[in-house]
This record gives C-alpha cells, sequence and structure tokens, in this order.
C-alpha cells in the first residue's frame, strides 16, 4: 500500500507540507469520512441523485480497472439474488436503502465502502469468484477502510499504464474464505449490448469512422489499430 | 516524461481520448475537504475501447453534425431509429435511444429551417431558430425537389420522422 508520503505527493502536495503533515501526525487529518460533502443542498451540483451516479461511475471504472468490463457489461446483484439495473438509481439500494433520501452520511459511509472495495481490488485481497461475483461485506469494509479512504481518495484517479492489452481478471487470487458471503453481490453478467441505446459491432471501426471529424487524426487512429491487433497477436 | 517521438500510436490516440473526454464530458469532480477525485473512463478496455467513450464520440459527431451528413447519407434517421454510415453506405451505429433520437430531430429540424431558409425557400428568422411549424410547407415542397434531383432519400426520412412527429398530430 502507499505510504502517506506517496499519497501526499500524489495530492500535489509540496515537499514542506508533506513533512508537516507526517510530522504532526494522524491529528492533522482528522477524518472520519471520505468526502467533506458540502451541506449546500441549494446548489444542485451537490444535489444527491448527482452523487449517487458519480458513485455509479465509481464502481464502473473499478471494474474497467481490473478488465473485469472486458467484452461484458456488468450487473449488480442484491443479497437475494436480484439483478439492479445498472442505469438505476436503485442500484445503490443496499448501500444507500433510502435511495434519494439517504442522509450525507450514509452517502458518505457508501463511498468509503466503495472506495474500500476499490482497494481491496486493486490489492488483489478480493477478486471475482468461479461466478465472476465479487462478495463484500460494507461493514467489513467500512471498518478497514473508514479512516484511510480519503487519503486512498486521490488513488481513484486512473493509474497510468496500469493497463495492457489482454489483460484478464486474475483467477489465480484466492477468494476470501469467510466473512464476505452474505454482503450484496456485485455480479459481472454477459455482455449483451451496449448500454443506452446506442449499438455497434467494432468500437475502432467507429473510432476510425467517427474519430477524424471530432479532431482525431485518421493516422494514428490507424496505426494504434495495427498495434493493437499486433499486441493482441501476441 | 515520454517524449513525443517515442510515443506509441496506442499512447497518442489515449491522450486524444482523454482529451476529447475532458473537453466533452460534463461530469463534475468529488470534492473532498483536501482533495478532488474525478471519475475517468479507461481508454482501453481489453482489445476494444471503453463503450462510455464510444457513447461519447458517438453523442459529440450527432451534435456537430451538419445537414450535409444527412443530405450524403451518413446519418439515417427514420421513425424507430437512427443509424451512422461509413462512406461505403455500411451501417456502422444503430441507435435506439429515444431521448437522444428525440434531440437530434430537433437539432434536424433547426438545420433543415437554416438550410431552407439558405435556399430562400422559407423566411429567414434572426436568431436562427425553427420549429417544424415554420419549415413544414417549405420542407415538403424541398422533399419533392430533393426526389427530382436524386439527393436520395435521407430529406424525406427526415421530413417523414418529423411529420410524425407528435407536434404535428396535435
Amino acid at each position: 500500500m502507499a505510504s502517506r508520503y506517496d499519497i501526499y505527493s500524489a495530492m500535489g502536495l509540496t515537499t514542506t507540507d508533506k513533512q508537516t503533515m507526517i510530522k504532526s501526525g494522524e491529528n492533522a487529518y482528522p477524518l472520519r469520512t471520505p468526502f467533506n460533502v458540502p451541506r449546500d443542498h441549494s446548489s444542485p451540483t451537490h444535489s444527491i441523485p448527482a452523487k449517487l451516479s458519480v458513485l455509479i461511475e465509481m464502481v464502473k471504472t473499478l471494474l474497467s480497472e481490473k478488465g473485469l468490463l472486458r467484452g461484458r457489461t456488468f450487473a449488480f446483484v442484491n443479497s437475494f439474488g436480484k439483478e439492479v439495473s445498472a442505469g438505476d438509481e436503485q442500484l445503490f439500494a443496499e448501500l444507500l436503502p433510502n435511495g434519494k433520501n439517504s442522509s450525507l452520511a450514509e452517502i458518505e459511509l457508501a463511498a468509503t465502502i466503495i472506495f474500500g472495495l476499490h482497494q481491496e481490488l486493486k490489492n488483489g485481497t478480493l477478486s471475482p469468484d468461479r461466478t465472476n461475483a465479487i462478495r463484500f461485506d460494507p461493514k467489513i469494509m467500512q471498518r478497514k477502510w473508514g479512516r484511510a479512504c480519503h487519503e486512498e481518495a486521490v488513488a481513484a484517479k486512473p493509474l497510468k499504464n496500469a493497463f495492457t492489452p489482454n489483460r484478464q481478471a486474475p483467477d489465480s487470487i484466492p477468494y476470501l474464505p469467510s466473512g464476505y458471503g452474505a454482503a450484496p453481490v456485485v455480479a459481472v453478467g454477459n455482455f449483451t449490448n451496449t448500454p443506452n441505446g446506442i449499438e455497434y459491432k467494432d468500437s475502432w471501426k467507429v473510432l476510425d469512422e467517427l474519430g477524424p471529424e471530432l479532431g482525431i487524426p485518421r493516422g494514428i487512429i490507424a496505426g494504434a489499430r495495427r498495434e493493437q491487433i499486433l499486441l493482441s497477436e501476441g | 516524461m515520454e517524449s513525443q517521438s517515442q510515443q506509441t500510436s496506442l499512447d497518442k490516440v489515449e491522450a486524444a481520448l482523454n482529451e476529447f473526454w475532458n473537453t466533452y464530458s460534463k461530469q463534475l469532480p468529488i470534492k473532498g475537504r483536501h482533495t478532488e477525485v474525478t471519475i475517468k473512463p479507461r481508454v482501453f478496455i481489453g482489445d476494444e475501447l471503453n463503450p462510455q467513450i464510444i457513447q461519447k464520440i458517438i453523442e459529440v459527431y450527432l451534435l456537430k453534425m451538419s445537414i450535409k451528413h444527412i443530405l450524403s447519407g451518413k446519418v439515417v434517421i427514420t421513425d424507430s431509429n437512427l443509424q451512422i454510415k461509413n462512406d461505403e453506405g455500411k451501417v456502422i451505429v444503430e441507435i435506439s435511444n429515444a431521448a437522444l433520437i428525440k434531440k437530434i430531430v430537433n437539432q434536424v429540424t433547426v438545420q433543415l429551417g437554416r438550410h431552407l431558409a439558405e435556399k430562400k425557400l422559407v423566411a429567414p428568422r434572426p436568431n436562427q431558430i425553427y420549429c417544424l411549424g415554420d419549415i413544414q410547407g417549405a420542407l415538403v415542397e424541398y422533399l419533392k425537389q430533393s426526389e427530382k434531383c436524386d439527393s436520395k432519400n435521407l430529406v424525406r426520412d427526415a421530413t417523414v420522422l418529423l411529420l410524425k412527429d407528435k407536434q404535428l398530430t396535435r
């Protein structure tokens, strides 16, 4: 796991700031929750539904980063095995039982859990089982990550060069043995189609045809396509 | 830092798409006490491009399209879906998203209005915003002309769609 120094570096703090933070210890960082969600309810940008959609994006991002979305879409399944629509705000019904009426504290808790999930996936201490389901206990996750996740929040940014083509979800990492079974399940289902009523067969073809009109040079698209084919052929 | 010459084409495409996402994505950062977290989609997932990015490319392409795209047959609007074709006429994207289609139809209506105003078939409006009622008669006339001059059936497709629009049936 990254040291506090690394985290502060990633946050863009100066050397002096970092030393001050580290010297002053944890008291300089009296954080109980990952986010200090603004209390200004009049601002539409800070509305609860907006936060929910951000949380959904975060989960999509973390699943993408693990390569779990390769050729597939994902579905969320609650603890009763019922699939919850990914585009639905009820997606977080398990984490936010009160939906839009969730309190800010509840949203912060959900964010904590998601950051914990993100870190567990990144560290490899939590991985999909044979059914491609990721099982986790929100309470354990919150307890484990509650203090640290604000600092780790910065790690939610995409990791440069972390991706290599053809990367698959790791199968060899052991599934957590106990304590993670009874909680909500995040499952990865079969790819059916692109969500939101937009369908295409070949994403590269779409980029090749539409990209140049949006300012992406045709030459580099063609070159990238060739490189990608070479990489996938090994 | 990697120099420009050492960058592979994949790197360049990734950088270009990241810039594209930054320009057109309206996602707000999560504001923490000491930092902000911005969520960005990964550019590549396996061998394919991230569907989120492709979706954004398609949306931006449609919002930037001109009447020429319709006249040339690259964008075909029917009452049930919207298709984007390549130069050979092969469908590369099919859209059934009702909200997006409605948005594009409204855009097409305005663009058709401007097109018709250029051809002096409708009276030009100062703000260049046209609704169906403004251009309906001229559109039908234009449709007849376009059939004669063999400009494919795309304006007709757009017209058919517009004529089926709820505004007309009310």
